[in-house]
């Protein structure tokens, strides 16, 4: 995402990254991998609530392909990383376009694998300009 | 959510711990992402 940025701001949008992490282990995070775009805190999770982005299940955390998604990462010399206190792993994520403090478009899912991806995510903005 | 509902605005906190409100970051057409961790 980081390194597509640009083709979002030629299509006139930006981007902004929230995580649950508190502000010093995103201040760490961003030491070593600065990014183009504001990454802000929200440990409590009131924005993940307000923005209506549930909790996922350990029965789909332990899916097979999850499982062997994790294990090719180990095997390419990935690392398990244990959960940070305060985070919940079975939060999910989610995607939203907004503009003039309206939604335009979301996609959100229980599934935790489950994202858009940057080319999806820069078809549906030129649809979005189309309609 | 629906399309075209207005979105909540919420504190959110800079990595220097400063709290800013999400209104206050957004400056134009914007993707949020809620990340379910940093990579």
């Amino acid at each position: 995402m980081a390194e597509r940025i640009a083709d979002f701001r030629k299509l006139g949008f930006d981007a902004v990254a929230v995580a649950m992490s508190r502000p010093d282990a995103i201040a760490r995070y961003l030491a070593e991998r600065p990014l183009p775009f504001p990454l802000l805190a929200d440990p409590e999770r009131a924005a993940y609530a307000a923005f209506q982005l549930k909790r996922t299940t350990v029965l789909r955390l332990l899916r097979p392909d999850i499982g062997w998604r994790y294990m090719k990462s180990v095997l390419r010399g990935g690392k398990i990383r244990r959960v940070p206190e305060g985070e919940d792993p079975l939060q999910t994520g989610g995607d939203f376009l907004v503009a003039d403090g309206k939604l335009l478009w979301e996609y959100t899912t229980p599934d935790p694998t489950d994202r858009p991806t940057v080319d999806r995510l820069l078809q549906v903005i030129r649809d979005l300009a189309n309609d | 959510m629906t399309v075209g509902d207005p979105i909540p605005d919420v504190n959110l906190a800079q990595p220097d711990g400063l709290i800013v409100s999400l209104s206050s970051i957004l400056r134009g057409p914007t993707l949020l992402i809620f990340l379910r961790h940093l990579a």
